[in-house]
Parts: C-alpha cells; sequence; structure tokens
C-alpha cells in the first residue's frame, strides 16, 4: 500500500533525499520514509508522520 | 586567473544529488582565510631488490582529493557547510526570511569541493564528504569555519569553472559582536544568558572511515560516531556555581559527585549588519553537555584576573538532536 508522509515544514532534506511537502504532504517509498524516520531518530525538528495511503473502494464516498 | 607569485584562492562547494554525479560548476563560492582543496596522492617504494643497491623504483598507491579549509561563515554558504557535516536540513517559511534548521544524520551528504589555486590551477575533488567541521569565536571578531575533507576523484582544469549558483561576498559576515550565549551547569536546555565568554568553538568530527579496497581511489567512505565538542576560552566566572555543579553534582555541594551532571549551552550570533536575528542569524545548540573543568585554578600572586578553559561534550538529549544549528536567511531551501 502506498504510503504519505506529513510533515509541519517546507523541506527536509536527509539521507542524501530532499523531500519537498506541498500542502504538507507527500507520498514516499519504504525506503524513503525509513530515511524520514532515520531522521526523526536524530533529532529532526519537523513533526513527521508516515501513513498508509487510504485508497477509495468503488461505491465509497 | 590568481597570480602565480601570490596566495590568494577562492573557493566553492555544493551538495551532489547522488555519489558519482558531481557538479560541473559550485553552488557557493566564498572567500576563503586560508587552506586548500586538491589532489592527494601515496606513493611507496617498491619492496624489491636487485644486485645492485639502488632502489628498484615506486609506485602509485591511491589517488583522490583532500580539504582543509578555513572559511568565512556567511549568510547563506554558511548552510551548504551545514549541510554538509550535519547531513539532515529542515527549512520552513512560505516567504524571505527562512529558517534552515540543520541537526544530525547517519548518512552525509556527496559534495563536490572546487578550489582555484594560485597559480592558475582549478581543482575540483568530486564525490566528497566533509570529515570536520568546527565553528570559532573571539571577541570583536567575525565567525571562522574549519573544514576538513575527502574525496574520491580529483581533477584539473586550467580554466576556471562556469558561473557559480551564488557567488557570495563578505558583507554581512557573522561576527560575535553582539552574540548571544547561554550556559547552565545542571540544567537543559540551557537558559542562563552569560556575557563573560571572550573566545570559544563548537566542533564536530564526523570520524570518516574511506577504505581502498580493488580500486586506485577510495571505493568506501562512511561515516562513524559523532564526536561534538565545545571550547570555551578565556571564561571568567562570576560565581563557583559552575565549577561546584561539576565536582559535587549542585552549586551548593559540599561532597565529590560519583554521577555525571549535564549542562546545556547555545549560541546566537548575528550579522556585521547588526540586523535583528529574525532576519539573519546563526544559532548553534547543545541541550546536553557534559561539562569539564580541568583544574582548579592556580593562585597567582600578580592578582592578573581569574579566567578559565571549560570544555564540554555532546550527548544525545532524551528526546531531540545531540546538537542543532538554526540558520536564518533570506534564501529558500532551493538554493542548496
Amino acid at each position: 500500500m502506498p504510503l504519505v508522509a506529513k510533515a509541519d515544514v517546507n523541506e527536509i532534506y536527509t539521507g542524501g533525499q530532499t523531500f519537498q511537502f506541498t500542502d504538507g504532504t507527500r507520498q514516499v517509498s519504504q525506503a524513503e520514509a525509513d530515511a524520514l524516520a532515520r531522521y526523526v531518530a536524530n533529532g529532526g525538528p519537523a513533526k513527521v508522520e508516515i501513513e498508509e495511503q487510504k485508497t477509495k473502494k468503488k461505491g465509497e464516498s | 586567473m590568481p597570480v602565480a607569485s601570490a596566495r590568494s584562492a577562492v573557493v566553492g562547494f555544493g551538495k551532489q544529488t547522488a555519489e558519482g554525479t558531481a557538479l560541473t560548476v559550485p553552488k557557493f563560492e566564498t572567500p576563503m582565510g586560508g587552506g586548500f582543496v586538491g589532489p592527494e596522492r601515496s606513493t611507496a617504494e617498491l619492496p624489491w631488490t636487485n644486485e645492485t643497491q639502488d632502489s628498484v623504483g615506486d609506485y602509485v598507491e591511491r589517488v583522490g582529493g583532500t580539504a582543509d579549509l578555513t572559511l568565512p561563515v556567511l549568510p547563506v554558504s554558511a548552510g551548504a557547510i551545514l549541510e554538509g557535516i550535519f547531513g539532515s536540513r529542515t527549512t520552513s517559511g512560505a516567504a524571505a526570511p527562512y529558517t534552515h534548521v540543520f541537526t544530525p544524520a547517519d548518512t552525509l551528504p556527496w559534495m563536490t569541493l572546487f578550489y582555484a589555486q594560485p597559480g592558475g590551477n582549478y581543482w575540483t575533488v568530486a564525490d566528497s564528504k566533509l570529515a570536520s567541521w568546527a565553528l570559532s569565536w573571539s571577541a570583536g571578531s567575525p565567525l571562522e569555519a574549519s573544514v576538513s575533507g575527502m574525496g574520491k576523484t580529483t581533477t584539473r582544469a586550467a580554466t576556471k569553472w562556469g558561473a557559480p549558483g551564488m557567488v557570495e561576498g563578505v558583507d554581512p559576515f557573522f561576527t560575535m559582536i553582539n552574540a548571544t550565549f547561554k550556559f547552565d551547569s545542571g540544567t537543559t536546555p540551557a537558559t542562563t544568558t552569560v556575557r563573560n565568554i571572550a573566545a570559544g568553538s563548537v566542533s564536530m568530527n564526523r570520524n570518516l572511515d574511506a577504505r581502498q579496497t580493488d580500486g586506485l581511489n577510495y571505493q568506501y567512505m562512511a561515516e562513524q560516531k559523532r564526536d561534538i565538542e565545545v571550547s570555551l576560552d578565556d571564561v571568567v566566572f562570576e560565581s563557583n556555581d559552575l565549577i561546584n555543579t561539576i565536582f559535587t553534582g549542585s552549586a551548593s555541594g559540599t561532597s565529590m559527585s560519583g554521577t555525571v551532571v549535564y549542562g546545556s549551552f547555545s549560541v546566537t550570533f548575528v550579522g556585521s549588519d547588526q540586523a535583528a536575528a529574525t532576519t539573519r542569524s546563526l544559532k548553534v545548540e547543545l541541550p546536553r553537555v557534559l561539562w569539564t573543568i580541568d583544574q582548579v585554578p592556580s593562585a597567582d600572586p600578580g592578582g592578573a584576573t581569574l579566567t578559565y578553559t571549560v570544555t564540554g561534550r555532546a550527548s544525545k538529549p532524551t528526546s531531540g538532536a545531540s546538537v542543532t544549528a538554526t540558520l536564518v536567511n533570506g534564501s529558500a531551501g532551493t538554493v542548496y
């Protein structure tokens, strides 16, 4: 299932990758989610949440 | 082109998108306070002999690049160096001023370093990592950063690189004047403002492990333990509270303590134009510091002012980073 990262900042650079958060969210791969988790573990100041992207099933509103 | 007989030089640097993707032009070009970026080549004598008593020859063991620089601490380019040694940057702000917070990361970015050598050689050291950084301050003076690094691939050009992303001038620069120091011996984070530190430095060493295997260059370069230290020089204390806390565990303690008491430190520098810290500033925070004083001061019949050198080692607090640098400037994160 796709992952979505939510952050309360514009941009995070960590683990060799730049994460820009449009409207506070962006889709991430598992490797990118791991890099963001390492960022948080090392004391990165942004509040970062990783969630599984909720997909609508046919018929759901 | 620099004059061959003069030691004037200029340096450039910038972060690569990945290993193996060298920058062709620097993201930043700045003046420098000394040092160099350039080739490194180690040779050795062939370990053989023949019928004569002469050396039979030599061989090249390894080639690569090295950097050992003193840089001015300028409002925008300082962020590239901080990103290179800390490894993580968090940028916020929809418009200037922007706030860039640098925190430690396990993996440092690959960088390309450039150097216009006195005499007209232009060196590029690609696939580099910064190994150490020290930010030093002294009363009345501009800040300086000492930076070392190593790289895998060094090339020379006879002409200078193309237009950099930014040529940062020297005005304004970050200065010791009107810096704000906060220093606590037994609490964290630092909240007590002090005005008695005349000089000092904060340093980080990433203890890079560079290994040569089956090639002529380093093939492997990896970060190891972070060593973060602070040194406060020529400090005049207005009370013995810090010394008492270090030795006895509290300001009012009377017996030597068998447990460690952690303190804290922060310093905020502003630009030489004295613009507000909310417009342009550099703050370094160490929320958990073990302070050390080598010895209690010796008596001096000459009556000289009693000054101390205090050193500290930062470690990881329960939450948050072991060290944080916050840079406020007018550039968005995309400049890095």
